[in-house]
């Protein structure tokens, strides 16, 4: 494919999946930082696949994209420095209570970086994007049921993962 | 963690409004990645060219990039210059295909005995160059920054690398640098490249000599190339320069190697965590006017909606395809409405305007009808704020 057609087709992409990409991804990462890092490698990830975002199936090979970008940022900065980052603070909340607070959220968004990615999209969809199992199913490609043990499998992942780091 | 908290986390992250900074990080993030590839008709290749025409060509540091521009020369000028171009054609090939480039130069220059390291990632996009002096540039094209280290204030200034930059080959012309002059007379007026066996550290290499003269800053150049030739890759470089009357003025040995992993970072390369690190104000990004334009428009109305009505208008606007209203009513939006062309217009409720910690920010709360008759509650949020207005008055910032 020439160069000017990609061109076009990544243009066509983002019209189409730019709202949705800074959704998620803010949503996946909370941070500036990581949310530039994250929307960088899914631009790339979109550049190098863009051959493959024309068709029906381009809304799951965008999901991949942000996923795997998402967990590509998250590596790069518990790699670079261990750090947990804040979210913003309610200041009713006492300091112990916002520290535990955002603390957590911080390492829940970590640890769906790490889940496996079929785990990481069925709990964006149904938490993040705040899908119902219809429509989670219909993007998965399974059953109702199977959209339940997906989310289901996914949030026992986390809490195990959680409970090894409490 | 019980089910109840870790589903209650969940869902406070699935119901945090997007702040318009992440939407303007997002655009400027896909204008300049679609910039950059409209710039370059073959993005591998010219991105470390454009590196080069843009470096700070000083002292050693035009020794060390030097080779990769001859090779890169050679390589996109086509080369007429000699059979030996072709083989070296494959060399830079393989070069290409590393992980990283890193290289060590040692030498004197005008004088001065100057060390620098530097390494490159041709996939990444990674320039970082490492000076004796303890100054240290890593540039990200990636990410358009350039991150720069110096010792004496102990400070990291960071600042972006402009799009209109990189554009391929740009003021190769106009900087009559030392670069223009070897590619020119290497691809315009021949140069010469021979290549022969010899030994390199005690092993037998492939040496490629290339010479040219007549050039605006050098009387004579002259580099060898040791290339292993099973790997077929540059391991080490002597460059030697003379001025017209005879004198060296540059004389440097280069080693290369290619390890599988280099700086992530310029704290990688020594720089102190303790660092400072600034960031001179940047010119008005496109958010940034826009946002203005419509904080403009909208304390220049005689009368503006109450919160929730500015909500509701919103909604009216969005279902009406009206761009322009939106684009006042949401500041910066117009950056990104036109991608809700295909939207199917939504029937909304709303609830009473919520107050939230910061003052400057309410919240109005809302819900598409279909949900609320199921639910009898709100699931959604549009965050809005009067901070940048003169006039106090509400406009939105985000929503979900």
């Amino acid at each position: 494919m020439k160069h000017s057609e990609r061109l076009e087709l990544f243009e066509n992409v983002r019209a189409r999946y730019s709202v949705f990409l800074t959704s998620v991804l803010w949503k996946l990462t909370g941070d500036k930082e990581l949310f530039t890092e994250a929307m960088q490698y899914s631009l790339f990830g979109i550049w190098r696949n863009v051959e493959k975002l024309k068709g029906e199936k381009a809304g799951a090979y965008i999901y991949r994209i942000a996923l795997t970008a998402n967990s590509k940022a998250w590596r790069n900065r518990v790699g670079r420095n261990g750090e947990i980052l804040n979210d913003p603070i309610d200041p009713a909340e006492d300091a112990d209570e916002r520290l535990d607070r955002a603390e957590t959220t911080a390492i829940v968004r970590r640890e769906i970086s790490r889940l496996p990615r079929k785990q990481a999209r069925a709990i964006v969809m149904r938490y993040l994007e705040q899908q119902d199992y219809q429509a989670i199913a219909e993007k998965l490609s399974c059953s109702k049921a199977g959209a339940r043990s997906n989310v289901s499998r996914a949030m026992a992942t986390l809490k195990n993962k959680l409970a090894v780091l409490a | 963690m019980n089910d109840e908290r870790l589903e209650q986390i969940l869902k406070n992250i699935g119901v945090e409004g997007i702040p318009a900074e992440a939407h303007k990080i997002a655009e400027e993030t896909f204008n300049n990645f679609s910039e950059s590839l409209k710039q370059s008709a073959q993005p591998q290749r010219t991105f470390l060219l454009e590196h080069i025409m843009r470096s700070k060509i000083t002292k050693l540091a035009a020794a060390a990039v030097i080779i990769m521009a001859v090779l890169v020369g050679i390589h996109q000028f086509g080369g007429s210059i000699d059979g030996s171009a072709v083989a070296l054609a494959r060399v830079v090939d393989n070069i290409r295909r590393m992980p990283w480039l890193h290289q060590v130069a040692k030498g004197l220059v005008k004088g001065e005995q100057v060390i620098l390291e530097q390494w490159v990632s041709f996939d990444s996009k990674i320039f970082a160059t490492k000076r004796s002096s303890g100054s240290i540039e890593y540039r990200n094209l990636t990410e358009l920054r350039e991150y720069f280290y110096d010792p004496c204030s102990q400070t990291i200034t960071i600042s972006r690398i402009k799009e209109k930059d990189y554009s391929p080959f740009q003021g190769i012309a106009s900087q009559a640098s030392y670069l223009d002059g070897v590619i020119k007379t290497l691809g315009d007026e021949g140069g010469e490249v021979t290549k022969r066996s010899d030994k390199y550290k005690g092993k037998v290499v492939d040496v490629y000599e290339i010479s040219f003269s007549e050039h605006p800053a050098f009387e004579t150049s002259h580099l060898k190339l040791f290339v292993d030739p099973e790997k077929y890759l540059v391991i080490g470089e002597h460059v030697k320069a003379t001025d017209k009357d005879g004198k060296v003025l540059m004389d440097c040995k280069i080693e290369l190697d290619y390890p599988q992993n280099g700086p992530g970072s310029i704290y990688e390369l020594g720089v102190p965590s303790s660092a400072k690190v600034v960031c001179p104000e940047k010119e008005k990004t496109a958010f940034q006017v826009v946002f203005e334009e419509a904080i403009t428009a909208i304390d220049a109305r005689e009368s503006w909606p109450a919160p929730r009505d500015l909500v509701i208008t919103y909604w009216e606007a969005r279902a009406a395809k009206n761009y322009g209203e939106m684009a006042i009513l949401w500041p910066g939006s117009v950056l990104w409405n036109r991608e809700l062309e295909d939207e199917k217009p939504a029937e909304c409720l709303f609830g009473d305007v919520q107050a939230t910690e910061f003052e400057a920010n309410i919240i109005v709360p809302y819900a598409s009808k279909e949900y609320y008759e199921q639910n009898h509650t709100y699931n959604l949020k549009m965050w809005l704020s009067n901070e940048k207005s003169a006039k106090g008055r509400y406009y939105i910032v985000s929503g979900n």
